[in-house]
């Protein structure tokens, strides 16, 4: 596939250094982010940090295979949360990360507080069957994860051995599990995120699913560690850096690509909250001292990351490859820009200049360094605002908002349906993207043609008010038109939340939900994105990160962003082979 | 009878997808689940007012997306199942006018609908129906209904400044719902999922099939 060019105009001539939603909300933008500062995982272990966290393991009754359970418990805002932990020996052939497996190596709930061992043998049964088992209230999320096999039984034998793991083979994989599904907000009947969100740490967006996966990585360094020791008869452990390095895998489809669309307030609340990073770190007319000294450290640490992303889909490679060329190329450029007025202005219009992939790259390393002056978006990062129609709203007003926020409906463009439509299988609900036809009735279609209905919605005003007044109501046009109620009530939310809207065609031929995915997964945090197909992708979270023993203050956010291959922490693995915190209890 | 705990995002997600397959768009299908979370607050059993209205619809060779709609000076004259939709612009026109209602199939549903708008809106309504099968009357909160009744029923904005001091109960965080009843959602909400085949997974999925690594 072709790089994209970026043909909009430098932002920093606008003079407010915000991007407008035309130019965000694109899919080739979206499908190009890089994960931020502000991202959820990047969150949760700021906040860990600073509550002090520390996880202890409150269960610990494992085999010498490593099968059995675990509980894992910490407290975070106040509030203690326990990872439990069900493994079970898996036949390579049940071995699917898609989501209508039925087995799984791992499978977790996360509990509100600390279970006791009646707890945690009545949520065994359900735990162990995900989406067909039924919970309460006290299940906060639920999440399975399959082993990297190859990669966690070669850990199993260096540290049985008392070595230390190959680092090329752990750079390759990154992970010891992968989750293929985590899931929150009252699914199968565990707890809705009202319960959840008691305070605002806990109110920030995917918070208990992010801790999961992050106590889930816990987990997976310990059970690696147990069946070591077992077979070795003496404790092992895996050196600091390379726990470091390894995150937990994640594959991830279709499910959360319509989830975007279905939430724009919430969709807006992530994207402006990055944009206002962005035009205040843009805004700063000379470069702070602390974010000049940190800049060459994190151009070497992007260019470092961006060699060593080598994944297998041919054409995603060559559009890294393309990336990493570009970067090297401006990187003598980007140095230099540091040092002058407006620095990172110029540094995001010069990648602007030269692709979309650059200028997002370049974001994320622009707003790096940038802590203090703009943490405190996150707090608006978080919306549980809903869609209500305002029906004494007049059609002139509606007009207005249509020309100001759906100019991109062009209706030759969208007059016709479109090809391909979203609908959800019968196979565990899941979405799905494909071929639209006769096949589909109107009920399995997922109204996610935003376009389609705004020019339809556009043709009926038109005739509307050829024979009736601007000044009459929206409710007054609906009596004749209801099937536009759905179009209108989001038209006039986006009024409010412009970054709401993926301003797209996402019912076309030509449309990757690969991009809705990336888009949703870089505010997560993942990274290692790896596309298997351009609706399916492994990503990696918490690569890099510390682990819990280690967050403080200093090390929540030190060296996260585009991670260090291993070898180039070599030297460091072997100093700290002996490096034995929190050991899981014999 | 035997019941099952759900949660309250789960009960609006299959409400939601009960309404859709039956032929209702995604936002009047919110508008349903609304509603019948406000009657669950209510402490009436939802289920049994939406049930034989998606069992009607689905009946309906147009269904109930593609039922004419009837709108006059004298109010809003509804049959079978389109008050559902009529109940939606009912709640749209609270802010502007007295509505009356001349007939429809299950007011108790129709009044809910105005309700739970009223209430996501931050404003209330006045609903004055023979029998009250559902009425806010000087902060009188009556649910004494027959299950279905005949209208008309008349609908009156009455903007308040103190929501709560109406007695509106809260919403319920988890529902409790009669095992026969969600069954029968559930059913109905299957009517929105689509079969599913080895092509389909390949292709519409984009997954592969073999997972070790």
């Amino acid at each position: 596939m072709m790089q994209e060019l970026n043909t909009a105009q430098p932002f920093t001539q606008n003079g407010a250094y915000m991007r407008a939603p035309d130019d965000v909300m694109r899919l080739s933008q979206l499908g190009s982010f890089f994960p931020t500062r502000l991202s959820f995982l990047r969150l949760l272990l700021r906040d860990l940090a600073e509550d002090d966290a520390n996880g202890i393991w409150t269960d610990w009754s494992m085999d010498d295979a490593g099968y059995g359970h675990a509980v894992y418990s910490v407290r975070l805002d106040g509030y203690v949360f326990s990872l439990i932990a069900h493994t079970a020996a898996l036949d390579a052939d049940d071995r699917t990360d898609r989501v209508i497996a039925e087995a799984w190596d791992a499978c977790f709930v996360l509990f509100d507080g600390v279970p006791n061992a009646n707890d945690i043998a009545t949520l065994r049964a359900p735990a162990l069957v995900q989406e067909a088992g039924r919970f309460d209230d006290r299940v906060l999320v639920l999440s399975r994860a399959n082993k990297s096999v190859r990669l966690f039984d070669h850990v199993v034998e260096k540290l049985a051995a008392g070595e230390q793991p190959d680092l090329d083979r752990v750079a390759t994989t990154g992970y010891l599990m992968r989750t293929t599904a985590v899931y929150g907000n009252g699914k199968f009947g565990i707890a809705d995120r009202s319960k959840v969100a008691r305070n605002a740490g806990l109110a920030r967006p995917f918070r208990l699913e992010m801790l999961t996966v992050y106590l889930i990585r816990e987990f997976t360094f310990a059970l690696a560690e147990h069946v070591a020791s077992r077979h070795a008869g003496a404790d092992c452990a895996l050196a600091g850096p390379i726990k470091r390095m390894l995150g937990i895998g994640n594959s991830t489809g279709l499910g959360m690509a319509p989830f975007l669309v279905n939430h724009p307030a919430l969709l807006n609340a992530w994207v402006e909250a990055r944009e206002q990073a962005l035009a205040r770190v843009c805004a700063q007319e000379n470069a702070e001292v602390a974010a000049s000294q940190a800049w060459p450290d994190l151009l070497d640490r992007a260019g470092h990351y961006l060699t060593a992303w080598k994944i297998p889909d041919k054409d995603e490679q060559e559009r890294i490859g393309r990336l990493a060329q570009a970067f090297e190329t401006a990187k003598p450029v980007f140095t230099a820009m540091v040092d002058q007025p407006f620095p990172f202005a110029k540094i995001i219009d010069h990648a602007r200049s030269v692709s979309v992939d650059l200028e997002e790259l370049m974001i994320a390393l622009a707003l790096e360094p940038h802590g203090p002056l703009i943490d405190d978006l996150a707090d608006t990062m978080s919306s549980d605002s809903g869609s209500i129609l305002e029906p004494s709203q007049t059609l002139a007003e509606l007009c207005a908002t249509l020309d100001t926020h759906y100019a991109w409906c062009d209706a030759d463009v969208f007059a016709t349906p479109g090809a391909m439509t979203w609908y959800v299988s019968e196979e565990k609900s899941e979405p799905r993207f494909g071929v639209d036809g006769p096949h589909f009735s109107p009920h399995h279609r997922l109204p996610l043609d935003t376009a389609r209905q705004v020019v339809a919605l556009r043709a009926d005003l038109e005739d509307w008010l050829n024979t009736s007044d601007a000044g009459e109501t929206v409710a007054a046009f609906l009596c004749a038109h209801p099937q536009h109620r759905r179009v209108i009530q989001r038209v006039q939310l986006i009024a409010t939340y412009p970054y709401g809207e993926i301003r797209d065609d996402l019912v076309s031929h030509r449309t990757r939900p690969i991009d809705m995915l990336r888009c949703k997964l870089s505010f997560f945090g993942a990274d290692g994105f790896d596309p298997k197909s351009d609706r399916w992708t492994r990503v990696r979270l918490f690569a890099g990160a510390p682990c819990m023993d280690e967050l403080t203050g200093d090390t929540a956010d030190a060296g996260f962003l585009f991670p260090a291959r291993p070898d180039v922490l070599a030297g460091d693995c072997a100093e700290q082979t002996e490096d034995v915190s929190n050991p899981v209890p014999a | 009878m035997t019941t099952v705990d759900l949660s309250r995002n789960e009960f609006l997600s299959t409400v939601q997808k009960a309404c859709v397959g039956a032929g209702s768009d995604s936002a009047l299908a919110a508008d349903i689940a609304n509603a019948c979370l406000e009657l669950e607050a209510a402490g009436l059993a939802s289920l049994a007012h939406l049930l034989p209205l998606l069992e009607a619809a689905a009946h309906l060779p147009a269904r109930m997306a593609a039922q004419p709609y009837a709108h006059s000076q004298n109010g809003f004259f509804t049959h079978e199942v389109v008050m559902l939709r009529n109940g939606a612009s009912a709640m749209d026109h609270l802010c502007l006018a007295t509505l009356t209602v001349a007939q429809c199939d299950d007011l108790v549903l129709l009044a809910a609908l105005i309700v739970s708008g009223c209430r996501a809106r931050g404003r209330f309504a006045r609903i004055i129906a023979p029998g009250i099968p559902w009425a806010h009357l000087d902060h009188a909160y009556v649910v004494t209904a027959p299950e279905r009744l005949v209208g008309p029923i008349t609908v009156r904005f009455v903007p308040v400044e103190d929501h709560a001091a109406l007695g509106l109960p809260p919403l319920p965080a988890r529902l409790s719902v009669g095992m026969a009843h969600w069954a029968a959602l559930k059913a109905a909400a299957d009517a929105v999922l689509v079969p599913a085949n080895d092509t389909t997974r390949l292709r519409d999925a984009g997954a592969g099939l073999n997972d070790n690594d």
